[in-house]
């Protein structure tokens, strides 16, 4: 009796312990594996939530499209939504709707992400609805030929009444010059009408692909049983020829400094864009370069608020967009005000800072504070599945491993301001800058 | 032999007093609730899975102050970067810890929202004092807030949805504390330094407000920084303000808040529904999906047969302690606008006449019950359910708390019951009794939006930006 008392104790210990630990673990390490066709599936647990995602990352995007239909792969962001064997068009985007979550898709350069957010109850109807879109989508001329037309109209007309969107297109090509970002993700606009149908439905096969894709699971869920729904779903075959792994290169800053002026009627404020050639994903300076970005432009942050508005009072609407591209990406700055004599003072303050920049570090409670904003924005975004999926795809497909908040945040706590200033030193001087500068005639 | 089954006995009985004891504990080991010796709440929500802190403190307005620019300005004082240009122990302190700072303003609450790292709780509770000790106030920084205040507001991205909130809640409650939000030109003219000094003195004390964190968190070492740093802080009594009975205003009205501005215009619906607290809140919610949800809403899908198209809704839901607050945002083209206000009439009063249906019901309560759960992926959510908790007496059974099964919505409201609240609430001569209050207001270019007009007369208010 004594002995079974004892027992009984001991037990009792051991599971008080273990549903302690279950409460701290409640997100579990993330694992992989392949399925027999090649797709790679990613499942991330995460129990105390009750929701789920079920995201496609295609390693292949526009930069995947034939020379002569450069930008076809762009089409799909619609063409996706439409019908399948199974499903009217939209059902799939109503489906999420109805189960009050969210979905997405979006092609890039470098990748394709189609993404859905839904109650865990509901992750077998998403897996099917993501395999009836990788295996039966229907892709007609009729719609084919909507989707040039609408994509035309829309480019053309932003082209010709939006002159923040022709400049920063401008920009972008001459950051971007003899790299594979050089055009725009829509392609060359006067040939978008002209693509070849039966080109562009080859095009399907990129994203049918199985070697091609990385799929993530994260959220709430049975591991068994989706690992069951999914060999069920995806293991089709698929016979295409072998597929090369592409190799990614960091493309280097440029070495030529690129100025234009242009003088235009009717527009309601001066503007300049500051165009900087920033590192590639693949590269430890990315990270580095996030510090510049948050330091200069960040609005929590921006220094170039303080010093042009705040200390200098200008006035001046500072804006700013972060390409997301793997080799080479690119941070545009774009001032603009009224008065031109403010803006005249800003690009001065602002060149001012980018030389200051080269040559001293930043002060280190600056520094500090921005080391505590990018940690903070990095388990944000860990805490929310849309990102958490594609960072862990994204790593994954770079880097083949997915202990990726380990590796992100020894990194960035070994970041000194001395790796700031190297990255300054090689990215903000004035070789690597496309300006162009917009003014009422 | 009797000694022995005794002593036996009395340890078994210890055992399972010991395992009641660590399931007791297990439960409630998440949520601890502190209040300081100088009446600060807190409320702590342990999640060892979070890397990082997030904070939010809640500052109660308990008494209706006429001029609510007082209560804004107060904000931009203590918060804003331009105004505070020279420099503040506060933003100093938000900077330290990263900068990572959200603030709302509401009419009953203002809500400071802040995301940390775990070692910089020291630092966090500096702020906490520079907060509550606050003696920066002058007449130079008042000044810069009361002539730039426009200037700051048409900064916010979000200044038409800001502008639009004020109007929605002054027309709906107009003799409350809640309706008390619009600011004009001529009540920034009335506004003195003063006031604000008053104000920031009556209103930002520690016994009133709430402090709730979410991470990591040791609530003894919180409690102890607390202490250490309020030791000098003045106990004071708290004021308890008789609180006045909010009454809705029953008109329904329409409103073109003119921007002077082409472009698509934006349709913003007020409804006020019964609060959380009333077993009808989540009736009211089912009938809003059941009218305007996305693409199983009546109105979504009615829309084309009615020639509109390119319609999108979105639905927001406010809480508040008395009532809760329906915001749907329609997006839709010029000449779609009054057919639209036609269509949501026609199909309201269809609801009474042909009642709700069973798949209706139950495609709506799928919604939230999905909705609900969904919501549980943000890292606010626990923290959200413990304001609702304890600002509107809510008790255990509470819908949202996780994990949120199916049963527990359904069980709340039966698609009878559904039928009765509405045949209760809708009346055919345009009148209603419970509930109802509702304004419309559509923010655009009147002149534009007034030429496909043909039967209604909205009220134009004009509000343009120099």
């Amino acid at each position: 009796m004594k002995k079974f008392f004892y027992a009984f104790t001991f037990l009792t210990f051991c599971y008080v312990i273990l549903n302690a630990n279950a409460k701290i673990n409640s997100s579990i390490n993330p694992v992989s594996f392949k399925l027999n066709n090649g797709l790679t599936v990613i499942l991330s647990p995460i129990d105390n939530i009750q929701a789920a995602c079920v995201l496609i990352y295609h390693t292949a995007g526009v930069r995947d499209d034939p020379l002569e239909i450069k930008g076809a792969s762009y089409l799909y962001q619609n063409l996706m939504l439409l019908g399948t064997r199974h499903l009217e068009p939209y059902e799939r985007f109503f489906f999420v709707q109805k189960n009050g979550g969210t979905s997405g898709v979006k092609v890039n350069f470098d990748n394709s992400i189609s993404y859905q957010i839904i109650p865990d109850h509901k992750i077998d109807n998403a897996l099917w609805i993501e395999s009836e879109r990788i295996n039966s989508l229907i892709i007609s001329n009729k719609n084919i030929n909507i989707q040039k037309n609408n994509t035309y109209k829309r480019i053309y007309r932003l082209m010709n009444s939006n002159i923040a969107f022709k400049s920063s297109t401008w920009i972008k090509s001459q950051i971007f010059e003899a790299t594979v970002y050089h055009i725009p993700l829509y392609g060359n606009l006067e040939f978008i009408r002209s693509f070849d149908n039966s080109s562009i439905k080859r095009i399907y096969d990129n994203f049918r692909n199985p070697s091609k894709i990385i799929m993530v699971i994260s959220g709430k869920f049975d591991s068994k049983k989706v690992k069951k729904t999914i060999k069920k779903l995806f293991s089709y075959s698929f016979q295409k020829k072998k597929t090369i792994k592409r190799k990614y290169i960091s493309i280097k800053p440029r070495k030529k400094f690129i100025y234009k002026n242009q003088m235009i009627e009717n527009i309601p404020q001066n503007f300049s864009i500051y165009g900087i050639r920033a590192p590639s994903k693949l590269s430890y300076d990315y990270l580095y370069f996030n510090f510049i970005k948050y330091y200069l432009v960040d609005q929590r942050f921006s220094e170039l608020e303080r010093i042009i508005n705040i200390k200098n009072r200008l006035n001046i609407n500072i804006n700013y967009e972060y390409t997301d591209n793997i080799e080479s990406n690119a941070l545009i700055i774009t001032m603009s005000s009224v008065k031109r004599i403010n803006l005249e003072r800003a690009k001065f303050l602002l060149n001012k800072k980018l030389q200051s920049l080269m040559n001293f570090r930043i002060s280190s409670s600056s520094f500090k504070a921005l080391k505590s904003l990018i940690e903070i924005d990095f388990m944000k975004s860990m805490t929310k599945l849309e990102k958490r999926s594609i960072m862990l795809a994204e790593n994954f497909h770079l880097f083949g491993n997915l202990n990726i908040e380990e590796t992100y945040l020894k990194r960035l706590k070994r970041a000194t301001s001395y790796d700031i200033l190297r990255i300054c030193r090689k990215y903000l001087s004035k070789n690597n800058r496309v300006i162009l500068n917009v003014y009422k005639k | 032999m009797y000694i022995k089954n005794n002593k036996f006995m009395r340890n078994t009985i210890i055992l399972v007093l010991f395992i009641l004891f660590s399931f007791y504990l297990q439960a409630d080991q998440n949520i601890i609730n502190l209040t300081s010796s100088k009446g600060l709440k807190i409320k702590i929500i342990k999640d060892p899975s979070l890397n990082f802190i997030h904070a939010e403190i809640l500052i109660f307005y308990k008494k209706k102050i006429r001029n609510p620019a007082v209560l804004y300005l107060t904000i931009e004082n203590i918060f804003n970067k331009y105004v505070n240009s020279s420099g503040s122990e506060i933003l100093s302190n938000l900077k330290k810890l990263g900068n990572d700072f959200e603030i709302i303003n509401r009419p009953d609450f203002i809500k400071i929202k802040i995301n940390f790292l775990p070692d910089k709780i020291s630092l966090f509770v500096n702020l906490l004092e520079s907060l509550y000790t606050y003696k920066s106030f002058t007449l130079e920084k008042f000044n810069k807030s009361i002539s730039n205040y426009w200037k700051y507001f048409f900064e916010n991205s979000e200044w038409k949805k800001k502008i639009v909130f004020q109007l929605a809640y002054n027309k709906l409650f107009s003799e409350h504390l809640m309706g008390n939000t619009l600011i004009t030109q001529s009540l920034l003219k009335q506004t003195y330094f003063p006031q604000l000094q008053l104000f920031y003195n009556n209103t930002y004390k520690l016994n009133n407000s709430s402090l709730i964190l979410k991470g990591n968190l040791n609530p003894y070492v919180v409690s102890e920084l607390v202490e250490e740093k309020f030791k000098s802080y003045k106990k004071e009594k708290k004021i308890y303000y008789k609180e006045t009975k909010l009454q809705t205003n029953k008109k329904q009205r329409i409103i073109i808040l003119d921007i002077n501005r082409n472009g698509l215009p934006i349709i913003y619906r007020f409804k006020v529904i019964p609060s959380l607290k009333s077993k009808n809140h989540i009736a009211h919610l089912i009938i809003n999906n059941i009218l305007f949800g996305l693409p199983t809403g009546k109105i979504f899908r009615n829309s084309l047969y009615f020639g509109i198209r390119n319609l999108n809704i979105n639905s927001e839901i406010i809480n508040h302690k008395d009532v809760s607050v329906i915001c749907n945002t329609i997006k839709l083209n010029l000449r779609d606008i009054e057919k639209l206000v036609f269509l949501k009439e026609s199909e309201k009063r269809k609801l009474k006449i042909m009642k709700i249906g069973k798949n209706e019901y139950l495609n709506a309560l799928n919604y939230l019950y999905g909705k609900f759960k969904i919501d549980s992926e943000k890292i606010e959510n626990d923290v959200q359910i413990e304001i609702d908790k304890s600002l509107y007496d809510l008790k255990s059974d509470y819908f949202k708390i996780p994990p949120i099964k199916f049963n527990n919505i359904i069980r709340q409201v039966s698609l009878n019951e559904l039928n009765q609240i509405i045949s209760n609430s809708i009346t055919f001569n345009n009148r209603y009794k419970n509930f109802t209050s509702e304004v419309i207001i559509i923010v655009g270019n009147s002149k534009q939006i007034l030429r496909y007009f043909t039967v209604l007369e909205p009220e134009i208010i004009k509000f343009y930006i120099k």
